[in-house]
């Protein structure tokens, strides 16, 4: 006898509302050198490894409203752009959602980023929920 | 050049808490031959054909407790819901189980068996259900 199991559109919508949607977010970029900090290190650990001047900025937010697409419930993209007027280097770029003290996701650049003065790089992230 | 992306366990575990921990939940049979509902159906609609309470057939209901991270799976294990069934009397049959968290409107999931499952008196059967959250 089969059996077939189907997690229902809508569940995917509860959990959306319940864990992304109208939350903050921060994007920050850090160069992580010798911190050994991981994707276990907490938010203020992360922290204070984070780029600071010549341009950098902390890419913030609000996540929005999504829509259940193909198969998986997708929320508006996340558009993080940073510039540089002066040359900066990172190796790490990382996720928060919301305001706990920990942190969602890193993306580790290898070889790191540099960005020299008037250059910019601009970060598309997808956060989407699904059954797989 | 490379980039590589990591989920953090941290944040499986802050999902799995906002969506599932301390959440009511209950699991319950029906019978739906012409298969007339679907996994859009709301959980009032499913109710309709939820089997009665006679015979042993009783829902199971309970709370989801505090999970775990699984490092060897890499995702976060909730604890397992155990839904047991038993017949009494003359017992009866069911083709779909049926999943409900909370108070949504619709379903977190369902169970569609190809051949109804018949419980006769005396005979049980359980359904371990696993939640998990991974990347």
């Amino acid at each position: 006898m089969a059996v077939t199991l189907v997690i229902s559109p809508a569940e995917l919508e509860r959990q959306v509302a319940l864990a992304f949607e109208g939350k903050s977010y921060e994007v920050f970029l850090a160069d992580s050198g010798v911190s050994g900090f991981t994707e276990e290190s907490t938010k203020a650990q992360w922290k204070t490894v984070e780029l600071a001047g010549n341009g950098y900025e902390t890419s913030t937010g609000t996540i929005g409203t999504g829509s259940y697409v193909n198969g998986k419930y997708q929320l508006p993209e996340i558009e993080a752009v940073f510039q540089a007027t002066d040359i900066y280097t990172y190796d790490t770029v990382i996720l928060i959602v919301g305001d706990g003290l920990s942190i969602h996701s890193i993306a580790t650049e290898n070889p790191p980023i540099t960005l020299l003065a008037g250059q910019s790089k601009m970060y598309r992230l997808n956060l989407f929920q699904d059954n797989a | 050049m490379s980039l590589s992306i990591t989920v953090t366990p941290k944040e499986l575990e802050r999902q799995a808490e906002l969506c599932f921990v301390g959440k009511a939940y209950k699991v319950f049979l029906a019978t739906d031959p012409e298969g007339a509902k679907g996994i859009n159906s709301t959980i009032s609609e499913w109710e309709e054909v939820e089997l009665s309470q006679i015979n042993g057939y009783q829902p199971v209901v309970g709370t989801i407790g505090n999970g775990l991270y699984n490092s060897a799976a890499e995702r976060f294990d909730l604890p397992t819901i155990n839904a047991q069934f038993t017949g009494t009397g003359s017992g009866y049959e069911f083709d779909t189980m049926l999943i409900a968290i909370e108070d949504s409107t619709y379903l977190h999931s369902l169970i569609r068996f190809t051949e109804p499952v018949i419980l006769q008196s005396g005979v049980s059967k359980s359904y371990l259900l696993k939640l998990v959250q991974d990347d």
